[in-house]
This record gives C-alpha cells, structure tokens and sequence, in this order.
C-alpha cells in the first residue's frame, strides 16, 4: 500500500471509485505517550475506587475486582467504538484507531485488537508490541495484526491565514492541481520562509509567471490570495 | 546536497508525524545504524574492561557518559543515506578524528543531560556551529519540535531500561519451572564475570535503541529544515517547471505546423483580437437553443439546493418580538421607581451615580462631536489627495488594452454583423465601452470584477451622460454570453452609435 520508493509515513487506501484516501500512521513514540495517558487515568480511577469500596466490606472488595476487571479490558474498547477510536490519550495526542481501510473501528475488531494487549504486554511492559510497531509496515502491534487495524494521526485542518497586504491577482493561464497547491503552499508559508528564499524559489516559476525576481513573487502570492478566494 | 536525491518525501509534517518518519529511517538503514554505533563502542567496551577488570561498573558508567559521542557516528552515516549516497566515500582518519573531538567537552560535561541531545546534535555535528552560534541556531529549531524531541528522549531512555530487564526476564519465562536455580545471582554479585556479562548485554540494548534514537531526532531536525527552507516546494516547484518547458517545446510545435496550414483563417484573426475570451469561444457543448436552456434552468432551479422542503410534525412556538419590549420597558419603569421613590436607603449613592452618570453622558457627547468632525475634516482632506491607480488591461480575462482592439471599430463591428457573427460584435462594443470608460474616463474598475460590478462602477460615475446605455448593454452583453440570445443587429448598431457619441 506504501507503494512509493520514498520514505513516508502516510499510507493510502483506494475505493472502488478511484478515490485515494491518505492517512498518516501513528508511530511508537505518539502512542506509547498516549497509553501513558490512559494508564494515569485509570489509575486514578483505581485509587478512588479502591478508597471508597472497602468502605463496603466484602461486597466491597467484589465489586473492586470486577469494576477492574471491566476496566482493565473494555476501557478502550469502550471509547474506540463510541468516541470515534480515540480514548482519552489518543485524543490528547492527536490519535485514532481505524480500520485497516480507514473505516471507523467496531466492536469485533476493537474487542480483538485490545484482548491481544496480553500478548503485547509480553515479557514485559509492552516489548513485544513495541518491537512489532518498529518491525511491521505500518506501526501495527500485535493486536492490531490481528484485528486489520490501524492508528493513525487525526488529520487537523490548519487555519489559513494570508498576508492581507497582498493584492490579489488572477492567473494568466490555466494551473494544474500541482501548481495550484504549490502557489497556494508558497502564499500560506511566507512568514515562515525568509524573503531572499522566497524569491529563490519563485525565480525556478519564471515559466509559469514569466517575470522574475521580487516581482515574480508578488505575483506568484498575487495568484495565491486569487485562488484562496480572495478577489 | 542535492534536494533531487532526497530519500524521504519531501513535506512539513507535525513534529510527531517526523518521529514517526524518524523510526521508518531507522529501520530502513537499521544495520548500518547500528554497525556504526556498536563497533567503536565495543572497541572501547573491551579494552576498558580488561582495565576495570575489578570494577565493571566503571565501565558501564564510562559508555553510557560517550553516548553522544557515539552518535555522531549514525549521524554522519544518516545524512549522506538521506541524500541518496550510501557510503562514507571522502572521510578520512582526520575527518573521524575531528568529527568527535569537534566540541566534545561541552557535549560530554554540560550538556550531557540536554533532553534535546538528537535534535540539536545536528547542529553540532553537521552544521559544525558552537557556542553562540549554536545557541541562537537551536533556538530557532526547537521553536516548533522542540518539546517533542524532550519526550523522545524521556521514552526511549525508559524504553533502553525496559528492554535491559525485559531480556532475562525473557530468558527465566522461556526457562520455565523445571531448573529453579537463584536468579538473583545476576543482580547480588560483585565484580567478576555476571556483571561484564550484563554489562555486555546493556551495550547489546543501548546499540539496539541508539538508531532509532538518533534517525528520530535527525528526522525532527530535517522536518524543520523542510519548514524553514520549503524543500518541498523547491522540488515541487523544479518539477512543474521542467513539465511546464517540456509541455511548452511540444505545444510550439504543434502550433507551427497548425498555423502553417491554415495560417490566413478569419478563426485566427479574431484569436489575437481577443487573447483570453473566457465564456465566448465556440463552445460545441453550449450550441442549445435559449428555450431548452430556459426549461432545463427551470428544472433544476426545483431542486434542492435551491429550493429546501422542510416537514414540521410539531407545533412550536414564535418568537414574538412584543413581549421582549414590555418586559424591558417594566424593568426600566421598576428601576426608575426604585431611583425616585426609594431615595432613604443611601441616597447618597444615588446623588453620585447619578452625577456619574451626566458626566458620562456629556463625555461621550464630546467624543461623538470630536469624531465627527475628524471624520468631515478627513473627507476634506482625503479626497484629493487620492492616489493615483492603475489601470487594469485585462477585465474579466478580456483585454480592454487600446492595441487589443481595432482602429476603425465601427468597421470591424460592421464587418462581424455581415459575417453573422453577433457575439464577436457585441464583445468588441463591450470591450470598447470598457476600454473607453476605463482609460479615459478614469472609470474605477478592477481587474477582477464582474460585468455588474463594472455596471455598477460606471452607474457611480455620474459626470457621463450615459443615461443607462452602458447599463443596457451589460444586460445584452450577459444575455449573448452566458445564455446565447443573440440581440437583433439593430440593437447592437444602435448601442454602438449611442456609446461612440457620449465616450469618445
């Protein structure tokens, strides 16, 4: 599914339609980070728990061992399947699970991917997930081997925001997918690239815009704000 | 550094996203990595334990302390692998030498417990900065990765304890309960061989983690050079160019050979008459009769983005604007009832608030007045002093520029109508009235407007005497362009006079 020779993160899946949907895979450090998350809650929960139940004498002390026990295996079978895979650590980290086809994560999966955490907790701590993680294609743990899912980074629409200086310009001709985006990156990141680089990399779209230069990129950010919609 | 031989895709990804990327680094040139990391360290490990021979924590104390000079090493191996070449070709000796003798007293005193040793290692080792320089350079990189290059280093040092444990207690699980010798033989002894062998088994973990630990940093280092230095971009940007030339070689050639043929056809004069005629050009597709137009806009005008059936099986309740005065107006009477009837109970106060309030009142009065006469004096002012604009060339894609359109325009309008070409005709009368309007009527328009903006810019210019021809001919110019009624040729001579008259 990784089919390209470059290094990346990203995996895409194919519908019957054509359509290509990309997600970025979540690797070891995000998600042993949100697992730690997760533990520090149900511990809290367990300290409360085991604070206010033995007030209860022996029915107490039942109650505690299957309140762990659902805890324990159903905590984040919970939250995949009604929060959208992301259990509170997840959420925090930007995470999710998914199917192996980007489709939300169900009951049968999720409940077989978080049995399977017996497995991965061998011999210690989770090592043998965590060397699963680092050895298969797409950062699976031996659960998510067995259950065809994934966790993926949720996706963040950043927030768009152009220099309002800039007068909007409309192209001389028609641009391609490619290009649009690219002039569209340029006039997003301005701030963050320093102004002789800007004009560096405008200088390599002399074909396109056909002038050089510093006025090449006010022109090429001309284009951009035009097709951000601002006109 | 050659940006075409990049290794990875090239992108601004979040810092976690490159951490990710970092362990795919990590496990693709893992045992390089790895043989880079281990061999001096054993080289050092061997000679050191014959040394300390009676106490071989000395020496474990003594490698894990040269972690991050071990690293430079991978480091160095890392950043030609991400460029393509995979080898050290060009290293000599010397190089090695310097590569970990360059600051090495800072990296191993002070900044040995830095949490963010990966991320900035690179500024050490492969942008060879230090001191101040360095300061200020890390400074600007760990703005955005920073704190996540601070929790790789928290997770892998726990991850390397982990795995030094998880291994014998591998070990006794795989054993199982037929030999129960005192396991604790590992950890009670002192000295002697047990220790040299947890010792080795420690360095055996601590090479295993190192790559990943060194490949993620770099890989945050790389993410933020993508960022500041839109590598991505740049590639992107090389590409489109080299399609664009190609595309351009071919396109020329097809042209020529085009124009060759059939180089004196009227099509090609009225091309260059009009370079970018957006909604004109002879579109097969549109070749429908206004009438089925007409039928099929009504259709799809019932539709539902324009027209939204909603079913209420409930009753609920208006919201009656009414009983929302009344309600303020018995608040505002109580309040008043309260100020003048009820003055016992700390009048006082009230005296205050009210004078308070007057003076409030009388403020902003002032401030009002002062505005206002700012905003008059500012008309006075600004109008003159408006500055002076450019004239836009091009409105709508259409060229409004003088040497676009003909000399003699009655004659070229003339010669379109003969020709029963209408849409021709009507767009040189309203490129024309806009080329006019425009340049020496100082009409203010943009380039980006649209034919009723224009309308509308003209309308605002009241000095001409247009009484609404510019108006009537948008409404024709609209009908012909986008809806295909031709008007009759009457009308569009007609226009023509009447604008001639009044704009030239």
């Amino acid at each position: 599914m990784c089919a390209s020779k470059l290094l990346d993160n990203h995996c895409s899946v194919e519908t019957p339609e054509g359509i290509e949907f990309v997600q970025a895979m979540a690797g070891p450090v995000p998600r042993i980070l949100a697992y730690l998350i997760d533990l520090a809650w149900r511990g809290l929960v367990y300290a409360g728990l085991g604070m206010m139940l033995p007030l209860m004498g022996g029915l107490g002390m039942g109650l505690f061992l299957i309140l762990t026990f659902l805890l324990e295996w159903f905590y984040p079978v919970f939250f995949e399947v009604f929060r959208h895979g992301q259990t509170p650590g997840k959420k925090a980290l930007g995470l999710k699970v998914v199917n192996e086809d980007f489709t939300p994560i169900g009951w049968g999966a999720s409940v077989v991917r978080n049995l399977l955490r017996a497995a991965d907790f061998l011999p210690l701590f989770y090592v043998a997930g965590i060397v699963s993680m680092v050895v298969s294609g797409r950062f699976q743990r031996l659960g998510d081997l067995a259950a065809g899912s994934l966790v993926v980074h949720v996706d963040k629409q950043p927030k768009v925001v152009v220099d309002e200086s800039i007068k909007p310009i409309m192209p001389r001709q028609v641009l391609s997918r490619a290009e649009r985006q690219g002039i569209i990156g340029l006039t997003e990141r301005s701030m963050s690239i320093s102004q002789p680089r800007q004009e560096e990399l405008a200088q390599l779209l002399e074909p396109v815009t056909g002038v050089s230069g510093a006025a090449g990129l006010e022109h090429l950010k001309g284009v951009g704000a035009w097709l951000l919609g601002r006109k | 550094m050659n940006l075409t031989d990049l290794q990875i895709r090239a992108q601004v990804r979040t810092p976690w996203q490159a951490l990710d990327l970092g362990v795919l680094m990590g496990r693709r040139w893992f045992k390089a990595l790895w043989l880079a990391w281990l061999v001096p360290a054993v080289m050092l490990f061997l000679p050191l334990s014959v040394i300390f021979f009676d106490s071989p924590w000395i020496v474990a104390m003594v490698l894990w302390w040269l972690k991050p000079l071990l690293e430079r090493l991978p480091l160095l191996l890392l950043s030609r692998f991400l460029f393509g070449e995979n080898s050290l070709r060009g290293v000599d000796w010397r190089q090695l030498r310097s590569l970990w003798l360059f600051d090495c007293l800072s990296a191993l005193l002070w900044r040995r417990f830095d949490l963010q040793r990966s991320f900035r290692q690179a500024v050490t080792v492969l942008e060879k900065q230090k001191g101040r320089a360095r300061a200020t350079r890390c400074q600007t990189l760990s703005y955005n990765g920073g704190s996540e290059a601070v929790w790789l280093t928290l997770v892998l040092v726990h991850l390397e304890m982990l795995l030094v444990v998880a291994g014998p207690v591998l070990a006794i699980m795989l054993v199982g309960d037929f030999v129960e010798p005192d396991w604790f033989w590992l950890f009670d002894a002192e000295g002697g061989w047990p220790e040299h062998v947890s010792n080795a088994f420690t360095l055996l973990c601590m090479s295993v983690v190192a790559p990943f630990y060194v490949s993620s940093g770099f890989a945050l280092y790389i993410n933020r050079r993508v960022e500041l230095e839109a590598w991505d971009l740049e590639l992107l940007f090389r590409q489109i160019a080299s399609e664009r030339k190609s595309a351009g070689e071919a396109a020329a050639g097809a042209t020529s050979s085009v124009m060759m043929l059939a180089g004196t056809l009227l099509l090609s004069l009225a091309l260059t008459f009009m370079p970018a005629a957006p909604v004109m050009a002879a579109n097969p597709l549109l070749d429908s009769t206004p009438e089925q137009s007409k039928e099929e806009v009504l259709v799809l005008l019932e539709e539902p983005p324009f027209v939204i059936e909603k079913e209420h099986t409930r009753w609920s309740l208006k919201e009656f604007d009414g009983v929302d005065k009344e309600e303020s107006e018995s608040d505002w009477g109580s309040w008043l009832d309260d100020w003048d009837f009820e003055p016992s109970d700390g009048s006082g106060v009230y005296r205050v608030a009210e004078v308070l309030v007057w003076v409030g009142i009388l403020a902003l009065l002032v401030l009002l007045a002062r505005a206002l006469m700012r905003h008059l004096n500012g008309l006075e002012v600004s109008e003159p002093l408006e500055p002076a604009r450019t004239m836009p060339q091009v409105v709508m894609g259409m060229s409004i520029a003088a040497d676009s359109l003909p000399e003699d325009i009655t004659a070229a309008v003339t010669e379109a109508l003969e020709r029963g070409d209408t849409r021709v005709a009507l767009s040189l009368v309203y490129r024309y009235a806009l080329h006019r309007l425009v340049h020496h009527h100082g009409v203010a328009v943009e380039s980006w407007y649209t034919e009723l903006e224009c309308a509308q810019a003209v309308r605002a210019y009241e000095t001409l005497a247009l009484e609404g021809l510019f108006d009537e001919l948008t409404q024709t110019w609209l009908s012909q362009a986008y809806a295909h009624e031709a008007p009759a040729r009457g009308k569009v001579e007609q226009l023509l006079t009447g604008l001639r008259k009044v704009l030239s």
